[in-house]
Parts: structure tokens; C-alpha cells; sequence
């Protein structure tokens, strides 16, 4: 024990018991206590007094310092000043009514029980809903199921403007600002993999990023993010996935990130996921907003001015002049009939099997314009030889035949064929069809005459367009009146605190 | 459904900064963020609150401590530049807090009254007087506060952070701004003193 200067043991016995002395100096020290009964007394005494005073009742605060420390600090208080003696009056005036509040609730609780008792099967069944998770205990951030690492640092741009969300009711409380859920990319990139490269050769992305500000938003967005990996996940109650073919999450801080990499033309259902994720979530709310949902309207907007014209084209004007006329022959009704027919029924049945938005039809529309180009299509040439060119298709009005083609006749592009259903689809299609001098009647006219059941089928057609509308009016709304980056804003409320208070922490002994 | 994420308990929130919690709190209250500064006081009040307390001994005066300790945390948050953990900076200000305040107290009764370690004793004796008023664990308890109050301060602190508070010895050199070994000494020489106190008033330890 040479290297043991008799100073410094008592010190290095108090240490020992602590703990906190390095690996070598411990075993000298413990070979010395074998040996020594006198330092062994020592440091069973200096542990008795270590513990001892780590029984001491622990001493919490009221619960008010915070609001005392908060209420100085915004009376612009000094550290030991009037002003905390005055926050601590007014927290002692708080605590009466809060006394009081408490009297008055424990009566009403007392009333509830019977009222309660009588609406048990009520509450039961919001539970299963998804209602009842909301209470449960805070959650850990979730582990590592996930890939992927830090994303770019231009995601995690600043929140939209208090005031606009402020303005349309979306954030009810200010001390409970806190998150927001925003795409990564505009939804008119998409993916080259998934074969419908529109715009870019990026799978779209869904960044889901909640940035609270407080520990108890921090567990609600934890709890929240894990709602949303299980819910995108998930196939829905038909069955049908969701279309999230990767997730990363990917926190920072107290920031809890979801990027959900969406297939092409998923984009609406996984949003649909999150929507319903956050019906579920009574501790968060969700609001569609900002730019890009502007954007979504902006092209929904452009959808349904093509799909005006559409219905425009169903109502064949050419004919309503013909019948006023009264001049229209059998053959001429039927032949206009068939082709509006033929228009309607393909306008009905590309509807049925598009996504109800406009937009989300874009996104799907090449692949499925790729898929049927392949099928009963007649080749350009077939087409051309086959049918009945639109220019033969004539009709009487009053000065005798007029060609009910445009005075210029219409270029007859080699991809008329390909494109034949263009009716329904959306407004890219019909835009380069009106750059290339094709309209839908000239399509209709390649595809032939069918026998004229067109007003029912216009009339679903039209109500299909107004469904379209409303839907796509629910989305864009929002999103036209805030000029914002975010998509959405998520309100995280603070869970339920734990009934009990956590137990005070022990010294090692 | 496919389990996606595992669920687990967090941790308490009287736990330290897990996961940079604090961190971001400071950055938001020195953003002049006041909500999330209530959350740093909410999470750290028990425990300033019962350092003050086994400093002084006095609920009333605790709570003016702890409160003024917030205020004054928050005046110097802009100074705060995360190198230390936020809870070790706080205790810092904490514990100069009550230092500077018994100081300025002592100087005031050196004036007008008779010494603290005069007064220290009485209350040993006191607590001794009052055995047949509890029973022998709260005598124990009173003894062992009543020593605690007698302990210098500088040796006071040491011992409430170490053993009260659970410090390990980096984080009360952090605290109170002295080498580990100052903190090493100090505390064993506070810990024989309640022991020879103790032992003194009759105590068989």
C-alpha cells in the first residue's frame, strides 16, 4: 500500500463507497479494507451517513413555481423582488379557486357516475374506435424499424405564419402551437419506377414531421408518429395497401420525422391514411394548408375546366343547333347520338375506375393510357380506314349540309387512336389533344356508333363531375387561402398526465 | 396488424435530458420562448426546490430560493451556451443562489444575533430535547437535518448533491466550479464531520 498517502484514504474512502474511483485505486483500496478493521469501520459509518441522508423525505415544490417563475418573468420581475411575493399572492388567490373549481367538479363527478353508468355502451363503442388510446401512457420514440438517416436540412423549414392558421381556426390554443406535416415534393413529380414519370424521376415523398415544443407534445407526437407508421402500413378494410413502399423515420431531437416514400399515384391514399390517423388521434388535429395543396387545387381547378368542356362536348351543341333546326335526319341523330354516346360511356368508365380527385387521375393517367394503348385499340391506320372520318359525318340546318367539322379540319394525329378514351381522363391529355387539333369528337367518331343510351349515361357523368368537384373543393380550399410551404399542421395536445407523481431519485449507494 | 413500432415507457420527466429534450427546450426559451421555459422549471422544481430546501432548511424560504434561482436562469439564459447540461447550470445558479443568500443573512445576524453554528447546535440540542415527542426514526432524521444545517456551506452543498441530490462527482465539480478532488475532500470531510456530530450526540453509528 506504498502508494497510498494516508491523507488522501479518507477522501479515497469516501470515494470508494461512491463509487467513483478509477478501476485500480479500487482493487488497492479494497486489498487495504481486508486488512484494516479500523478503515473498514470507517467506511461502513461513511456509508450509513451516505445513506442516510439519501432517505431524507424529499421536499417537492408546490406546484405553482412555474407558474410563479413565469408569472415574474412576464411582469418583468427581478429574482427576489416584490414581483414574486406578487405572483405568489395571486398564486395563493389561484388556489382557492382552484379549491373551489375541485368542490364543484367532485360534485358534479358525484352526479356523473349515475349519468355515466347509463351511457357506459356509448363510450365503450368510441373506444373501439380508436378514441380510447388517447389516455394511454407516454411513449418512447419508436425504434429502429426504420432505415435512413439525416434528411436535408431544407425540410425543416420554419412553420407557416401563426396568424394565417390563427385566421382560419386552425390552432386553437397559442401555448399549443407546435407541429406540422408537410409533402417533401410537389405531388406532380413522380416516379419514373413506377412507370409514370410526369414531371421528375423522384418517387414522391411524404415528409411527416412534427416539431413539439414540450415534453408533453413530444409524447403525444411520438404516440402520433406511431400511429402513422402502423396506419400507412397497413392495408385499409378492403384490403388495398396504401402504397407506401418505403419508411424512414427519422428524429431529431424532439422532432419526429416520418418520410413515407409513396408510390406513383398512391399519393391521395396515403394521405387518406394520415387523415384518418388523425381522426383517430384525439390528441392531434390536422389541417390541409399552404402551397402545395394550392398547387393540387390549381391543376384540380385546370382538371375540372377540362372536365367543363367535357361535359360541353356531351351536350354536342352541333346537334342542339341541328334539332333546333328541325332539319336532322334519323341517321343524323343517330350517328351524333352513338358518338355522344360513346363519349359519355367511356367518360363513365374511365371515372369509375380513376381515384375520385382529378389530380390523382393525372398521376395514374399515363400508366393507364400505357396499359390501354395495348388493348382494343385499332392501329392509327385502322382507325383511319375502319370508322367513318369526323369530316364525312354531316348534318342539315337550314341552308342545307354543314359539315360539322371545324372549319379547319382537324389533323388527324397518328396517336388519335391510341388516345381514344381521352374522355374522363384528365387535363393533360386533353390539353395536348387541343395543342394537336384533336377533340373529342373526332375521337369518338374513330371509335363508331353505338346505339344512343347517352342521356342517362351524361347524367351520371355529370354527377360524377360534381362528386369530383366537391371532393376536389374540400382538399384545395384551404390550400388557395394560405400561400404558405406546409401542407399540413398538426396540433399535438399534451396527453393525460401520469396519476402518479414518479418516484424521487435514490443516491447510489 | 403488423406491429411497425415498439412501444415502450419514457422515461420519467424528472429524468435528465434524454434525447436532447432540454437542449431543445433552452433553445426555445432563449428564443424567447416562455412556455417551453415552464416546462425546464415543471421538470426541475422538486429537485432545486429540495436543494434549497437541505441547504436552508426552511420551506418559505426554499421556495424563494428556487423561485429566484428560475428567474434569475432565465435572465442569464442568453449567456448559456450548452456546454454544460442544462440541469448542472441551473443547480450552479441554484446553489450560488442560496450561498449568496445565507451570506448576506449571516452578515445581518452577525450584526444583530448570535452566530449560526451557535444557533446549529441549539437545534441538535433541541432535536435531542424532543425525543419524547417522536419516535426514534424521526429523532434519527432530526438529528441528521439538524447536523446537516450545522455543516459549513461549502461542505453543505458537496453533500446535498452527492447524496441527497444523486450528483456523481463531474457533475458537482460542473456545479460548483472546483476540481473533482475539491469535490472528493470536501465531501468526505463533510460526511465525517455529520459522523462525529452525530456520534457526539449520542448516536452509536
Amino acid at each position: 500500500m506504498s502508494s497510498f498517502d494516508r491523507d488522501d484514504l479518507g477522501a479515497d474512502l469516501s470515494a470508494y463507497i461512491d463509487g467513483e474511483l478509477p478501476a485500480a485505486r479500487m482493487r488497492e483500496v479494497e486489498r487495504l479494507l481486508e486488512q484494516s478493521p479500523s478503515d473498514r469501520q470507517t467506511v461502513r459509518k461513511l456509508r450509513d451517513i451516505a445513506q442516510r441522508l439519501g432517505a431524507l423525505p424529499r421536499q417537492n415544490a408546490p406546484l405553482d413555481v412555474a407558474e410563479s417563475v413565469l408569472a415574474a418573468l412576464r411582469a418583468g420581475g427581478s429574482r427576489d423582488g416584490a414581483t414574486l411575493q406578487r405572483a405568489r399572492t395571486t398564486d395563493r388567490a389561484r388556489r382557492l379557486i382552484w379549491l373551489a373549481r375541485a368542490t364543484a367538479a367532485a360534485a358534479v363527478f358525484v352526479g356523473g357516475v349515475f349519468v355515466g353508468a347509463r351511457l357506459a355502451p356509448v363510450f365503450e363503442r368510441e373506444t373501439t374506435t380508436g378514441l380510447g388510446r388517447v389516455g394511454g401512457a407516454p411513449l418512447n420514440a419508436p425504434e429502429g424499424r426504420f432505415a435512413g438517416g439525416a434528411r436535408d436540412a431544407d425540410r425543416e423549414k420554419s412553420a407557416p405564419p401563426a396568424d394565417a392558421l390563427h385566421a382560419l381556426g386552425y390552432v386553437a390554443e397559442p401555448a399549443t402551437e407546435s407541429t406540422e406535416l408537410r409533402l417533401g415534393m410537389p405531388v406532380s413529380s413522380t416516379s419514373a419506377g413506377g412507370g409514370a414519370a410526369i414531371a421528375g424521376g423522384e418517387m414522391p415523398e411524404i415528409v411527416v414531421n412534427v416539431s413539439p415544443r414540450t415534453l408533453d407534445e413530444f409524447h403525444g407526437a411520438v404516440r402520433f408518429v406511431n400511429d402513422v407508421a402502423d396506419a400507412v402500413r397497413e392495408p385499409d378494410t378492403s384490403g388495398k395497401d396504401a402504397g407506401v413502399s418505403k419508411l424512414s423515420y427519422e428524429p431529431a431531437g424532439m422532432t419526429q420525422s416520418l418520410v413515407l416514400t409513396v408510390d406513383a399515384g398512391q399519393v391521395f391514399n396515403v394521405i387518406d391514411a394520415l387523415d384518418k390517423t388523425v381522426q383517430q388521434n384525439t390528441n392531434v388535429a390536422m389541417n390541409f394548408a399552404g402551397s402545395q395543396a394550392r398547387q393540387i387545387y390549381q391543376a384540380a381547378e385546370a382538371g375540372a375546366a377540362d372536365e367543363s368542356k367535357l361535359a360541353d362536348e356531351l351536350r354536342a351543341p352541333s346537334m342542339e343547333q341541328g334539332l333546333a333546326a328541325g332539319e336532322t335526319t334519323a341517321g343524323d341523330r343517330g350517328i351524333v347520338a352513338a358518338r355522344r354516346g360513346v363519349v359519355a360511356r367511356e367518360a363513365a368508365a374511365d371515372k369509375k375506375e380513376a381515384e375520385p380527385l382529378s389530380v390523382a387521375r393525372r398521376l395514374q393517367a399515363p400508366t393507364t393510357l400505357e396499359e390501354r394503348s395495348g388493348l382494343d385499340r385499332p392501329s392509327p391506320a385502322s382507325a383511319e380506314t375502319a370508322r367513318p372520318a369526323y369530316s364525312d359525318v354531316r348534318m342539315r340546318d337550314g341552308d342545307g349540309q354543314t359539315d360539322l367539322a371545324p372549319t379547319s379540319a382537324p389533323r388527324r394525329s397518328p396517336g388519335v387512336a391510341g388516345r381514344g378514351r381521352v374522355a374522363g381522363r384528365g387535363g393533360d391529355e386533353l390539353t395536348r389533344d387541343a395543342a394537336e387539333g384533336v377533340d373529342d369528337r373526332t375521337v369518338a367518331n374513330d371509335y363508331g356508333a353505338e346505339p344512343a343510351r347517352e342521356a342517362s349515361i351524361e347524367e351520371q357523368v355529370l354527377q360524377t363531375l360534381q362528386k369530383a368537384r366537391a371532393a376536389r373543393n374540400d382538399w384545395g380550399q384551404r390550400g388557395k387561402q394560405l400561400g404558405n410551404q406546409v401542407l399540413f399542421r398538426v396540433q399535438v395536445a399534451p396527453p393525460p398526465r401520469p396519476a402518479t407523481a414518479p418516484a424521487p431519485r435514490r443516491p447510489r449507494p | 396488424m403488423r406491429p411497425i413500432v415498439r412501444r415502450t415507457e419514457t422515461t420519467e420527466p424528472n429524468e435528465r435530458d434524454v434525447g436532447g429534450v432540454d437542449a431543445y427546450l433552452v433553445r426555445c426559451a432563449q428564443r424567447g420562448d416562455t412556455s417551453a421555459f415552464g416546462q425546464l422549471v415543471t421538470k426541475y422544481q422538486d429537485r432545486v426546490f429540495n436543494t434549497c430546501y437541505r441547504m436552508c432548511h426552511d420551506h418559505a424560504e426554499a421556495l424563494d430560493l428556487a423561485q429566484s434561482a428560475f428567474v434569475k436562469a432565465y435572465e442569464s439564459l442568453a449567456r448559456f451556451e450548452g456546454k454544460s447540461s442544462f440541469y448542472t447550470w441551473m443547480f450552479r445558479i441554484a446553489v450560488n443562489v442560496v450561498i449568496s443568500s445565507r451570506r448576506r443573512r449571516r452578515t445581518a445576524m452577525s450584526l444583530d444575533q448570535p452566530g449560526r453554528g451557535e444557533s446549529g447546535r441549539r437545534e441538535v440540542a433541541a432535536a435531542e430535547e424532543d425525543v419524547d415527542a417522536n419516535s426514534v426514526r424521526d429523532e434519527l432524521r432530526e438529528r441528521l437535518e439538524a447536523a446537516l444545517e450545522r455543516l459549513p456551506d461549502e461542505f453543505r452543498v458537496v453533500v446535498v448533491l452527492k447524496d441527497v441530490e444523486g450528483l456523481d462527482y463531474a457533475e458537482i465539480a460542473e456545479v460548483i466550479g472546483a476540481p473533482i478532488g475539491t469535490v472528493k475532500s470536501r465531501l468526505h470531510r463533510g460526511r465525517s464531520m455529520l459522523r462525529e456530530w452525530l456520534t457526539d450526540s449520542g448516536e452509536s453509528a
